[in-house]
């Protein structure tokens, strides 16, 4: 399509999506925050300013600040009437025709009943092939350029158990004897210490235990990010940027739609696979199977038989925070 | 506290309402057939598990047109052309045993019938059926692959469990897994994210 790179998108100059705008008007109310912080990062913040929003002709570049317009008149996901949810989606499926040329499905789907998600991570199992890394970002539509991806595969020392000894920046053939390999994401705790430290309610933990984000009624604010004790929390410091053709057009509201620069995101258990009854896309990737995901509630399910039969452990167990997430070994 | 006390406040003035937790709300449950089980189960051309208690748990097949004995050695009293022979390596030249040592041909494939292979788990173990073969030998492998702790579920979480066989990634000759690079780090450059 068009290159248009140069070209700013909505006339809003400090931000260049609108409900980044409505973040900035909420931060300047308390004595401008977000120009602090962009000070302190190198103006990282402000530099993807200039980002595309390439629109095919000014007819689309139209529609698509209408559209971006209303957005930042929308409301709540979870007081929407279902009615207001569908408009809503169909919006942002228009957004993605006009803004990326791509069809996006967007599904609304809610959490199915007797459903608690859980997640077991083999360590003896692990190789650390990072397979499960690279099916995560092209699953979810991160952002390419920042290098933002939802897992950390850490290769530690055999006998370390601090993840802050670890590696992930590995390029050595795997695995390396001695080592182990350690992944971490979200942990969708049962108690997460970020949707209470988030001042919106933008993120909070759905019914069938998925901690999810809104990010239409995000601020950008991070207070999540640094309420998280396991730093599972990424936030879109620019516009995030996907070649189109490599955009996964099978989106949830809550999950891998497009989000926009000054928002909060991270692993939301692939809701758009997982609420179809399909595995989260790490767990399908990784080769080995170090990688278990599925119902607490169902007693015949793998995840059950290895909280039961395996010898699980969880990260920083005694804050409290009860993560849906074990590790285990043989 | 105070300063989270604050943002709390001037977040409660902002969004005033969207504080108190909405009623959850739920989707209609998910149901096995949404998954069309046979024509995953054809997909994978699996065969259900033979271990009692396992008839709800398949295996997916590999690719066995390779790997049809019989098309070389008749089934009966001899199957093996020349038993004399030194574990015809010339025929089955890649076939090299790195496992436990000193296991011959026959510790594992049947003298009677190529197709079989031995097993105290299962006397009717065959190449299909290898994990019946290799649960006899080492049974905490066999036990977790048998609950969802060693092993890979091939279908979602929810509807029909096809698992991977012992043999769709360890090599039984010699099954210790070998060292990969891994993927590298993905990321691309801006131009090419441009592309829009
Ligand atoms: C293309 C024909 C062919 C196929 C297919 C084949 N084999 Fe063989 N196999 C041979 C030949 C030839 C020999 C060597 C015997 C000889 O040279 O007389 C041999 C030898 C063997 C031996 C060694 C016998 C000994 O005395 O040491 C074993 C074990 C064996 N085959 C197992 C199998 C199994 C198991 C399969 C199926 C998975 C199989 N073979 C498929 C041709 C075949
Ligand atoms: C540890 C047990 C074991 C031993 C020892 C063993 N095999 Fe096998 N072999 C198997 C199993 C299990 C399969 C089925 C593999 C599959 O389905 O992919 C197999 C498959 C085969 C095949 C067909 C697939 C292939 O890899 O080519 C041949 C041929 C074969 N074996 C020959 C031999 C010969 C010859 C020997 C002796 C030198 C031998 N095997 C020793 C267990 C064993
Ligand atoms: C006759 C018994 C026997 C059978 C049958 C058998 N194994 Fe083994 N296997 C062994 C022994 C013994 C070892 C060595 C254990 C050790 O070194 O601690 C071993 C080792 C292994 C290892 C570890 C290899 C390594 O070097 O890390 C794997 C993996 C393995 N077997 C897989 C299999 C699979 C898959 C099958 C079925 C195709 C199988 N085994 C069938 C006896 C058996
Ligand atoms: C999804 C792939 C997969 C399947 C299927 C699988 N394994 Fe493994 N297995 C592994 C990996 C990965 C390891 C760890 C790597 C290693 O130690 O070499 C492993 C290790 C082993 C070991 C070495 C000891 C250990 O536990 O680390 C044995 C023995 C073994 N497997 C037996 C089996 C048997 C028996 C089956 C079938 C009942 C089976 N495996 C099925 C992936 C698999």
């Amino acid at each position: 399509m068009k290159d248009d790179s140069k070209k700013k998108g909505a006339g809003c100059n400090s931000c260049n999506s609108s409900e980044n705008c409505f973040a900035d008007m909420a931060l300047k109310k308390k004595g401008s925050r977000r120009g602090a912080l962009a000070a302190l990062f190198g103006g990282a913040a402000t530099a993807a300013a200039s980002s595309a929003i390439a629109a095919a002709s000014t007819e689309d570049e139209k529609e698509l600040k209408r559209i971006k317009r209303d957005e930042i008149f929308q409301k709540y996901y979870r007081t929407m009437t279902e009615e207001e949810r569908a408009k809503t989606i169909a919006r942002f499926e228009r957004k993605s025709k006009v803004q990326y040329g791509v069809d996006a499905h967007i599904d609304g789907t809610h959490a199915r009943p007797n459903t608690l998600f859980g997640y077991a991570f083999n360590i003896s199992k692990c190789e650390g092939s990072r397979k499960c890394v690279d099916a995560c970002v092209t699953e979810n539509n991160q952002d390419r350029t920042s290098g933002m991806q939802y897992i950390k595969l850490f290769e530690m020392e055999d006998g370390i158990g601090s993840v802050h000894g670890g590696d992930t920046e590995y390029s050595h053939e795997v695995p390396v004897e001695g080592k182990y390999y350690l992944g971490t994401q979200c942990f969708h705790c049962e108690n997460p210490p970020c949707t209470k430290a988030c001042p919106t309610g933008a993120t909070w933990s759905e019914p069938d235990g998925i901690v999810v984000v809104d990010y239409n009624w995000c601020i950008g604010c991070r207070y999540c990010e640094a309420a998280c004790p396991y730093f599972a929390r990424r936030f879109n410091w620019k516009e995030p940027e996907v070649p189109s053709d490599e955009i996964n057009p099978y989106q949830h509201y809550l999950g891998n739609r497009m989000r926009s620069k000054g928002v909060m995101e991270k692993c939301t258990f692939c809701i758009q696979r997982t609420r179809q009854g399909k595995q989260p896309a790490c767990a399908e990737a990784c080769p080995t199977g170090a990688r278990v995901f599925g119902n607490l509630l169902d007693p015949d399910s793998e995840i059950r038989w290895i909280l039961e039969n395996k010898k699980v452990f969880r990260l920083k167990e005694d804050l409290g925070t009860e993560p849906k997430f074990w590790y285990f070994t043989d | 506290m105070l300063k989270n006390n604050f943002i709390l406040l001037v977040g409660a003035l902002l969004f005033a309402g969207c504080s108190k937790e909405p009623d959850p709300t739920y989707s209609e449950p998910l149901e096995q057939e949404d998954y069309d089980r046979q024509q995953l189960i054809d997909d994978h051309r699996a065969q259900p598990v033979t271990v009692e208690g396992y008839a709800d748990v398949y295996v997916a097949a590999l690719d066995t047109e390779t790997k049809n004995c019989a098309r070389c050695h008749k089934s009966g009293e001899q199957p093996y052309r020349d038993d004399s022979l030194p574990y015809g390596q010339d025929a089955h030249w890649d076939v090299a045993i790195h496992h436990a040592g000193d296991m011959e041909c026959f510790s594992c494939h049947k003298k009677e019938d190529p197709n079989q292979l031995v097993s105290v788990v299962d006397k009717n173990a065959t190449l299909e059926t290898a994990y019946l073969h290799c649960g006899s030998c080492h049974k905490d492998q066999f036990a977790s692959w048998l609950g969802g702790a060693h092993g890979k579920r091939l279908t979602g979480w929810k509807g029909v469990r096809i698992v991977k066989n012992c043999t769709g990634c360890h090599n039984p000759h010699a099954p210790a897994r070998g060292t990969t690079l891994p993927v590298a780090q993905p990321t691309i450059t801006p131009e090419r994210a441009k592309r829009h």
